[in-house]
């Protein structure tokens, strides 16, 4: 399984754990940070269709994978800027998730995040019938 | 990052957002840094506005911040439902829509 399998199968799995014990807040933040890593694995999926090498980077992975999405793909116009700001919200909400347990984690937090990650999702499909 | 440093760098950020959601801003809140960022910012929208909309105003704050070479996660949270402190939640007494 590649990494663009695995964050829609996550996707797919964690929709159904919303269902079944979404009114837990545990699982809400377990989910929020599971769809964050979905979209970061989609990011490294497409860097390494450009000849990058994610999985031996070992420091400030998740921004500089935020950053070469933005030099190889937002710079060369083949994909939307505003997933630049998409995916450092999908961060802020993940860390909100995994830190700050005084804040609480709603219904409308994951259900944000869906969105987030499906608008994501839309944009690395049409990109990569482009660079494939 | 020194405390003065962070104190403007906060009241820069209060600026842009006000400049870029004018009276949708409830409010700005700061915290962290919780990795390798220098801060973050959850920014309170009194109501929800399309994606592509907001993200068009969170590029322009950004935009002057990593000029300045700030590392900031910004992330937008919505009032629509009170979230200010956490509460016990019985379990099974709500259900997420599906």
């Amino acid at each position: 399984m590649d990494e663009f399998d695995f964050a829609e199968e996550t996707v797919v799995r964690m929709r159904d754990l919303y269902g079944l014990a979404g009114n837990h807040e545990v699982i809400r933040r377990t989910i929020i940070s599971r769809i964050y890593y979905s979209a970061h694995h989609l990011s490294r999926y497409l860097l390494r269709q450009v000849g990058l090498r994610p999985d031996i980077w070992r420091r400030n992975v998740h921004q500089r994978v935020i950053d070469e999405i933005r030099r190889q793909f937002v710079a060369t116009n083949m994909m939307s800027a505003q997933m630049i700001p998409l995916l450092r919200d999908m961060r802020r909400y993940r860390v909100n998730a995994d830190y700050q347990l005084r804040t609480t984690i709603d219904f409308s937090d994951v259900e944000y995040m869906f969105g987030r990650f499906n608008v994501y999702l839309n944009e690395c499909r049409r990109l990569l019938e482009v660079i494939t | 990052m020194k405390a003065l440093e962070r104190k403007t760098l906060k009241q820069h950020i209060i600026n842009l957002a006000q400049v870029e959601f004018g009276n949708l801003l409830k409010k700005v809140r700061f915290s962290g840094p919780f990795e390798e960022e220098d801060l973050d910012v959850d920014l309170i929208l009194r109501k929800k506005i399309p994606f592509n909309e907001l993200d068009a105003r969170l590029l322009n704050i950004y935009h002057p911040l990593e000029k300045k070479g700030y590392n900031v996660l910004i992330g937008c949270r919505f009032d629509e439902l009170p979230k200010k402190t956490k509460t016990k939640q019985k379990s099974g007494s709500k259900s997420p829509s599906q």
